[in-house]
């Protein structure tokens, strides 16, 4: 590209160095040319008609417009930068009858007359703001007054031009605001992306993307910028997708990566939550027997620490002690129990004992996961008590990682909730115990789930909404990560605020996200589906305009331990425990005559007491089944 | 090429009648398709008006007669010929040939007592198979624009008030002569075929006009493409400068054709030749030639609507030369002479398929492997199976086409020129004119009488 754009107008770069203190820097007049604006045009947006080649989605586009400034009559020239958001493309010269044809008869385009090379390129640009003078890095990007002019061109800036129109002044500060380098543009690798830290970490995030669209990748490459500004992080992860930083730990030389298993324990202050649990896990129960629950709740003391699964215990030894004494008719048993019938205890006791069970079973699952051979690197812990000992999980340069899995929604909720409530709790009274921190909640539609999901079996949905509208105010910021946004709740999502949007393919998780996202145009969505892996739109305070960006991968942060899991290899290799499998063979051969006679007698036995139950009369006299 | 004649001809003579029946139901098949498509109602408007009832009440039978007379005679004498539509094998075979299309544009000015010209000649050179980015070429190879109030007068050396016979003339010669600047190119540039957009050779007569004016020097230059080119008034009156251009065309060798989208008028000039031709051989009574002419002009059919129902799919005529400069009788005096020298158009209606009517080709006798180039004209056709013309000239068309938008600021242009001229003059009464010719309405505040 050769071809050169006019320099600017001198007093526009007067007025540059009036306001910036230093000489304009004459490099606009150097960007080269890629099309000229055609139709109608707005102070939102402008098509142009672009040079065949020299421009793609996504890119950073500029353009000139003289603009009407207060003082009567004068103008001042603008660079109105933009987006450009989509392209149609269409050759005139090639009719459809044509291509029919070529179709129909398996002949190439080229091997005829017809014509292929006259594409007609039209541009549409989203306008993100004008800068003055030649310093597109200007402090603020002014909304455009006056719409841009058909017949203007269009400039293609150069890379460090477009990397200062990104950070703004953040460049020119000492030291430089803390950012969070999270890749490059899409449309040019060149210039880097980054987010402002400060906006992440008090304005919350939602990295949005269906299955395999790239969101652990982002959410990992945010986490590893937040760890090298040695940020305290929080991370609830429930499938391991992050474990891989307590693997790669050597990485981070200042931090402390440490992985914690969840163990549900029982305070006063989150009595709350626990006795809402063993409500919600257990069976459905009558009034009467909600009412003896209660009961033991409120007679059963609870101690501070204390396991969620002893104080269940504690509660049906307590059922069981009242049960007894209700046997015995004994009298010291309290008033309000006086018309409590032994069934409805029973079931109570019934209930709390499949609650215990439950638990128990996902501690088990948990300590089962992580006793896994591809583990036995790690050293899981058993997480503090967030209420007594938050700055075990909270300090800085330390990354608290909530292994979940093995735990069901519910569990994880209560766990998140406990966790989360208690160390706000912490930061919002300001105890002083713990620095800011950020929380990172993966599958974040299982714990801040929309009103039609159910959202009143979630216990960490009213935390999370504490969190994230007070969150601000105490230096408690909030990373939601969700493959299903649509199923988020929606009050809450919306008040993150910067997005990071990668693929998502289903309708509704992208109307869903559009109606979240003011700044998302409708050119914007449509593309969310033809993003790669890795690709997709950020927007939000946490960048000066919404961008297109290719998330940097790390593949050095990639777990050995916890991968794709090969299921076809895993299948093929396996065999049964041999020792299972001999046991089996014992009692085949031995158990197996006995129990074939015994059930051959057993089927004599049978069929005459049926024979025999035919012969007696129905007690109904006779009433037979109409068919 | 392929001759069929002899083939139809063996067919009929082992056949029998048999073969006739299935013909001219064939026939009456087209003509029956062609009516539900309304192509006939201006025909069958021209015989109700003109015609006893017997004649319109045997409207399609009548038809079918003469279509199948005239299809016979086309067998009989070896004037059909059959083209095999095999683009799979066909377009490889043209790899690496040059073909250029030919489409003239011309601005549509509008201005009341002013005329000016604006004709641009866009050319689409292509060459099938190439990879390379010289596959097609766009090229605007002639610009003319007249100005009227210009002192030198760029186009024409005088005024004349029928605008449209200017514009047509002008236009004619531009095409012509892109043409030639494109046959006339050698070595690597060397073209295989011209096809133009309309006919190659035009009827001059109408612009021999004892006031038409004569080319400027330099818009004759520009046409013969020859920088020292020096002629006399004479020779820069359309009807000398377009023979000129046509003859150094010709002389090129380069097979050039020009393929005729539309046919307008009544009179079947094509078949009329081709009759007078088997008359003059003695192949053919004067009586019975007299007979279906007659017929053929009383239901008021033109080449093409008649050819449409006797030729089938990919078939053509065998060319023969039509001279096109209409009856001598017509001619002005002073250029009889001159008109006699043009050439006649090698002449054939070729019907690249069922869905559409057959368009007329033109071609300078002696033009070598004709046969080629309409194979050319067949495939390049066939790609628009539904519109049935050369898709190269759909390209160069659309590619030519003079833009409103060019031809408003044309007019613009125009329209200041005029109001300098006219308040350079200083006369008030000139001034008044000019601007009712720019406003172009009576009543206007511009117009209201002064004290």
């Amino acid at each position: 590209m050769d071809v050169r754009a006019p320099k600017l107008k001198s007093a526009a770069k007067k007025k540059s160095e009036k306001t910036t203190g230093r000489p304009a820097e004459d490099q606009s007049h150097e960007w080269p040319r890629i099309g000229t604006v055609v139709g109608e045009t707005s102070t939102g947006r402008y098509t142009f008609i672009l040079k065949n080649l020299q421009g793609k989605l996504g890119d950073i586009v500029a353009t000139r417009v003289e603009v009407p400034i207060a003082t009567g009559g004068k103008k001042e020239v603008a660079t109105v930068w933009g987006r450009i958001t989509s392209i149609d493309r269409f050759n005139p010269f090639f009719p459809a009858e044509a291509a029919q044809e070529l179709a129909n008869e398996n002949i190439k385009l080229l091997d005829t007359v017809l014509s292929g090379s006259r594409d007609h390129l039209e541009a549409e640009v989203l306008i993100l703001g004008t800068t003055f003078g030649d310093d597109p890095g200007a402090a603020q990007l002014s909304p455009l007054t006056y719409p841009v002019k058909p017949s203007a061109e269009v400039l293609y800036p150069p890379a460090d031009d477009v990397r200062r129109l990104l950070t703004g002044e953040d460049d020119k500060k000492t030291p430089p605001p803390p950012k969070l380098s999270i890749g490059s543009l899409i449309a040019r690798s060149d210039v880097p992306v980054s987010l402002s830290a400060r906006d992440i970490v008090s304005r919350h995030l939602a990295i949005l993307a269906m299955t395999g669209g790239g969101k652990t990748v982002a959410a990992r490459r945010i986490i590893r910028e937040l760890i090298e500004l040695a940020y305290p992080l929080v991370i609830f992860d429930p499938h391991g997708d992050y474990l891989g930083f307590f693997e790669k730990r050597a990485l981070f030389p200042k931090s402390r990566v440490r992985v914690l298993f969840p163990s549900i324990r029982v305070r006063q202050d989150n009595l709350g939550v626990i006795s809402d649990l063993i409500d919600k896990m257990g069976k459905k129960l009558t009034d009467a027997q909600q009412q003896f629950y209660y009961y033991l709740l409120s007679n059963t003391s609870a101690t501070d620490g204390q396991k969620a699964v002893e104080y269940i215990q504690r509660l049906i030894d307590h059922a069981d002690n009242i049960a007894a004494k209700k046997r015995k008719k004994d009298d010291h048993i309290a008033d309000e129990l006086a018309d409590t019938r032994s069934g409805t205890m029973n079931a109570v006791k019934r209930s709390l004992e499949f609650v215990r069970d439950n638990l128990r079973q996902m501690e088990s699952n948990n300590a089962r996961l992580r006793s896994q051979s591809r583990f036995k690197e790690y050293t899981f812990e058993e997480m503090p008590d967030p209420s007594d000992a938050p700055d075990e999980i909270v300090a800085p340069g330390t990354v608290s990682i909530f292994y979940l899995a093995g735990y069901d929604h519910l569990n994880q909720s209560a766990i998140v909730s406990i966790v989360l409530e208690a160390l706000f709790a912490h930061r919002s009274t300001l105890s002083g115990v713990i620095p800011p921190f950020q929380a990172v909640i993966e599958e974040a539609h299982n714990f801040i789930p929309s009103r039609q999901e159910g959202t009143d079996e979630t216990p960490s949905l009213p935390t999370i909404r504490k969190v994230i509208t007070e969150g601000r105010k105490f230096g408690t910021g909030l990373v939601l990560i969700s493959q299903r946004p649509s199923r988020l709740d929606e009050t809450t999502l919306a008040q993150c605020n910067s997005f990071l949007v990668l693929r998502l393919v289903n309708p509704r998780d992208k109307s869903f996200v559009r109606s979240v996202m003011e700044n998302l145009s409708e050119s914007d969505a449509n593309i969310l589906q033809a993003f790669g892996r890795g690709q997709g739109i950020v927007s939000g305070q946490a960048v000066r305009f919404p961008l297109l960006v290719q998330v940097k991968f790390d593949a050095d942060l990639v777990s050995e331990a916890i991968g794709d899991e090969d299921f076809i290899t895993e299948a093929r290799a396996w065999k049964p425990d041999p020792q299972r499998k001999a046991n089996a063979e014992i009692f085949k051969r031995n158990m197996n005559k006995d129990t074939q006679k015994a059930r051959s007698d057993e089927n004599e036995r049978t069929t005459n007491d049926r024979r025999n139950a035919r012969k007696r009369p129905s007690r109904r006299g006779g009433i037979k089944p109409d068919f | 090429m392929h001759s069929i004649g002899c083939l139809l001809r063996s067919q009929k003579d082992s056949g029998g009648i048999r073969k006739d029946v299935a013909k001219s139901g064939d026939i009456r098949e087209r003509i029956e398709a062609r009516i539900s498509q309304g192509e006939f109602l201006a025909s069958m408007l021209f015989v109700a008006g003109k015609q006893s009832e017997e004649v319109q009440d045997s409207f399609v039978a009548n038809l079918s007669k003469i279509a199948t007379s005239v299809r016979e005679l086309l067998e009989n004498n070896n004037l059909l010929e059959k083209l095999p539509y095999r683009p799979a094998s066909y377009w490889p075979s043209v790899k690496g040939k040059t073909f250029a299309f030919i489409d003239g544009g011309v601005a549509n000015i509008d201005l009341p007592s002013a005329a000016p010209i604006g004709i641009r000649v866009g050319s689409y050179i292509v060459r099938p198979g190439d990879e390379s980015e010289r596959r097609e070429r766009f090229n605007i190879e002639l610009q003319l624009v007249d100005d009227l109030y210009s002192a030198s007068g760029f186009l024409y050396d005088d005024d004349f008030l029928d605008i449209a016979k200017l514009r047509d003339a002008a236009r004619m010669v531009s095409e012509v002569a892109a043409a030639y600047r494109l046959a006339a190119l050698s070595g690597d540039e060397q073209l295989d075929a011209v096809v133009l957009h309309g006919p190659l050779i035009n009827p001059v007569a109408p612009y021999g006009l004892e006031d038409f004016p004569a080319f400027s020097v330099s818009a004759c230059r520009k046409l013969l493409n020859d920088e020292t080119w020096n002629g006399e008034e004479r020779e820069r009156q359309f009807v000398s400068i377009y023979l000129e251009v046509l003859e150094r065309l010709r002389s090129t060798g380069t097979p050039v054709v020009g393929a005729v989208e539309r046919s307008i008028g009544r009179d079947p000039v094509f078949t009329r030749r081709i009759l007078d031709r088997l008359q003059k051989s003695k192949v053919l009574k004067e009586k019975d030639a007299k007979k279906l002419e007659d017929a053929i002009i009383a239901y008021g059919l033109n080449d093409a609507s008649l050819l449409d129902v006797v030729l089938a799919e990919d078939e053509y005529v065998t060319p023969i030369p039509v001279m096109r400069q209409g009856p001598e009788n017509k001619w002005p005096e002073e250029w009889k002479r001159k008109i006699r020298e043009y050439p006649d158009a090698l002449t054939t209606y070729i019907k690249p398929s069922a869905l559409v009517m057959p368009f007329r080709v033109e071609a300078f006798e002696g033009i070598s492997d004709f046969a080629s180039v309409l194979e050319l004209i067949l495939h390049t056709s066939r790609l628009l199976p539904s519109y049935g013309f050369p898709v190269g000239l759909d390209i160069v068309d659309k590619f030519a086409k003079v833009p409103s938008w060019m031809s408003r600021s044309v007019k613009g242009q125009h329209q200041v020129v005029l109001l300098k001229k006219a308040l350079e003059s200083g006369d008030p009464r000139t001034v008044a004119f000019a601007k009712r010719v720019l406003a172009a309405r009576g009543r206007d505040w511009l117009f209201r009488p002064s004290v």
